[in-house]
């Protein structure tokens, strides 16, 4: 008798005496185990947003569904609910863009239709990062009391994206115009919870968002620290990891509250450090998520200026930057004067 | 002939939006281009580009720098809190006169009321301000770190964090008698959560994103009672906009007023009902008439808008005649 048949045999005999729950249940276990031993540490290391993207929007029903058989796998939850919640934030954005187009074209009803688009995307995009966030409470519980979770470095990798998804979740709830309603205190306490993890491991991510906080409330800066060099050493951190996630928080804050020299400041380092520091393997996904976020708003910023978006290998550069020319204009009168 | 009039009202239409003027509106929002007050403000941007003004938005979380860069004519229009736009409209600002606007249903009468081409002298100040409109933020609450201190009387010597820069307040501090503590919006909530003070004022979209119910606790609370009735304006400077723009202006905005007293309905909603002091029936009386003896005395010294005192008593006296001050006439 073949192997196969053998486990054919074996299966059909133990469907019969205990229905199909022993298999679903054992299947189950291992999913959960695949998922969290293998899946989610390969998903990081991805290094193509997109694929990243469908596989995680299409795998997600199927992993969750063994949940009703085993208990919930929260940290592939938590990656899974992230990446889909960046993947809405992409798509409002794209909308954002065509809301400018319209406007620059005068055209308001495909304006105002962009903008209804752009909202209910930001408005996906919260529910899911909310979830990520409910589901790293749920693994170590709540951020920002007196007291840090014992993190394992594993550990921290799931509780600083955890809280970084409860900071996203409130920012695109406000775009989406609070119809998800994410508790706000969420960005004070995902603020303090990053605190909990070291800065140099973390990719200057947990100073990265201290001096957000700082920038958005001077007056809770300790004196003397300047809040913008704060964020830019926290960048530096970001760079010197390959996993510039702290760009992209440096960009949102500066982008946030209206001080756009320091946007074009910050989109100029990024732009100048994947060129020069290469992305993490372990987490380049990480990496690609916080280049597009920056990406989204160069492109905001190029639309605005030009009507159209970044241009190709332009990322770094602004429309109205002075043009340097590479050899200097000389007049052909004087050249050809004997 | 059709011919030629479509290709000239085509040319007329490109020649309009080829002069639409590009102006600046700061926008003053704690949470900056986040924030919900900047995204109603984008639907604005609608509104202005119909007629023929082509808005650029920015950013502010700091509303002093808003101010004066508005003041320093960097910004065209901006977007102020009703304390705030106090040296640029007297008549607006007193809207946030303490204790003057009770309700919603006041403050919505009040809006509809001043954006009608009627109150349209009201709402021009000089030649160079204007008000382009007034946005609803929800009431303000005093939130005590001890819930016992219910009472003007136990007030009298606490610690109230103060806005330095708002008049009235520092004189309401001061008229029961506590002690301020000067504070500003970015601040105001960690002293209250540190115990550096007794007592804050703040609207219900501080209690969570401020986490104000830190510093309350298990032992404090938010009175039930409207100290005021925060706004937000649209000032232009008149000068740089179209004529008849700032009555349109204001007839827009208004029309933004149910979405944004979604938020504060949202906002309130969110702190849990065992967070509220409720007062005595008689205790409201009471302060409502202190608060008005705080009006008018204010008013006689020249802080706030008679004509705007007197058209929120009417507008009070309208949903609650048998008020004693409908008869008395004193505002």
């Amino acid at each position: 008798m073949s192997f196969l048949s053998r486990i054919a045999i074996i299966t059909a005999a133990l469907a019969s005496v205990s229905g199909c729950s022993i298999i679903y249940k054992s299947t189950g276990w291992v999913v959960y185990d695949l998922t969290d031993r293998h899946i989610t540490p390969y998903t990081m290391t991805v290094d193509d947003f997109d694929v990243a993207c469908s596989t995680t929007q299409g795998l997600q029903p199927l992993i969750m569904a063994f949940t009703r058989v085993t208990s919930t796998p929260d940290r592939a939850s938590l990656i899974m609910n992230m990446m889909s919640g960046s993947c809405a934030e992409v798509d409002a954005a794209e909308h954002s863009l065509a809301y400018i187009r319209a406007f620059k074209a005068q055209n308001i009803d495909e304006a105002k239709d962009a903008r209804i688009r752009e909202k209910r995307g930001y408005a996906i995009a919260a529910a899911r990062q909310y979830k990520a966030y409910q589901h790293m409470v749920h693994e170590f519980g709540e951020p920002g009391g007196k007291k840090c979770p014992s993190l394992s470095k594993d550990d921290g990798v799931y509780w600083a994206l955890g809280n970084l998804a409860g900071l996203q979740a409130v920012m695109s709830d406000l775009r989406a115009q609070s119809v998800v309603n994410v508790p706000k205190d969420i960005a004070m306490k995902t603020v303090r919870g990053l605190q909990c993890l070291d800065n140099q491991e973390f990719w200057g991510l947990p100073l990265a968002a201290q001096a957000g906080l700082w920038i958005l409330m001077p007056d809770t800066a300790p004196e003397g620290v300047d809040p913008w060099v704060e964020m830019a050493a926290a960048a530096r951190g970001g760079s010197d990891s390959g996993v510039r996630l702290s760009h992209a928080v440096e960009v949102a804050i500066a982008d946030g509250s209206g001080h756009q020299e320091h946007v074009r400041d910050a989109i100029r380092r990024h732009a100048a450090s994947l060129k020069v520091d290469k992305p993490s393997r372990d987490y380049q996904l990480l990496d690609l998520a916080a280049s597009r976020q920056v990406l989204a708003v160069s492109d905001r910023l190029w639309t605005e200026g030009t009507g159209s978006r970044t241009p190709v290998g332009a990322l770094g550069t602004f429309w109205d930057d002075e043009k340097k020319s590479a050899a200097p204009s000389l007049s052909i009168d004087d050249l050809l004067e004997d | 002939m059709r011919k030629l009039l479509c290709v000239t009202a085509l040319a007329v239409s490109q020649l309009t939006f080829a002069a639409a003027e590009e102006r600046k509106f700061c926008i003053y929002d704690p949470l900056g281009a986040n924030g919900n007050l900047y995204g109603l403000m984008k639907e604005y941007r609608e509104f202005a580009i119909q007629q023929n003004v082509n808005i650029h938005l920015r950013a502010y979380t700091d509303e002093k720098i808003a101010s004066d860069d508005f003041k320093a004519e960097q910004c065209d229009a901006v977007m102020l809190t009703g304390a705030r736009a106090r040296p640029y409209g007297k008549f607006a600002s007193t809207i946030e006169a303490i204790g003057a606007v009770p309700t919603t249903s006041v403050m919505r009468s009040l809006v509809n009321t001043i954006s009608q081409p009627g109150a349209a002298k009201y709402m021009v100040t000089g030649d160079r301000y204007e008000v382009g409109g007034v946005i609803p933020a929800g009431p303000i609450y005093l939130f005590v770190r001890d819930r016992s201190v219910d009472t003007v009387e136990e007030m009298s010597g606490k610690r109230i964090a103060t806005l330095e820069y708002d008049e009235p307040s520092v004189k309401m501090v001061n008229h029961i008698g506590a002690s301020i503590v000067p504070s500003n919006s970015a601040n105001f909530s960690g002293k209250f959560n540190n115990g550096s003070v007794d007592i804050a004022y703040a609207p219900a979209i501080a209690y969570s994103p401020l986490e104000m119910y830190k510093g309350i606790g298990t032992k404090g609370g938010i009175l039930r009672y409207n100290l005021a009735y925060l706004d937000f304006q649209v000032l232009l400077h008149k000068e740089r906009f179209p004529e008849g723009y700032g009555q349109k202006s204001r007839l827009y905005v208004a029309g933004l007023f149910d979405k944004a007293n979604a938020f504060v309905t949202q906002d309130t909603a969110g702190i849990p009902e065992t967070t509220w002091i409720d007062l005595p029936k008689a205790d409201v009386e009471k302060y409502n008439e202190m608060l008005r003896q705080v009006r008018i005395t204010l008013r006689d010294e020249g802080v706030y808008d008679a004509t705007m005192l007197t058209l929120l008593r009417k507008l009070r006296c309208r949903e609650n005649p048998a008020e004693g001050e409908c008869v008395e006439n004193l505002e």
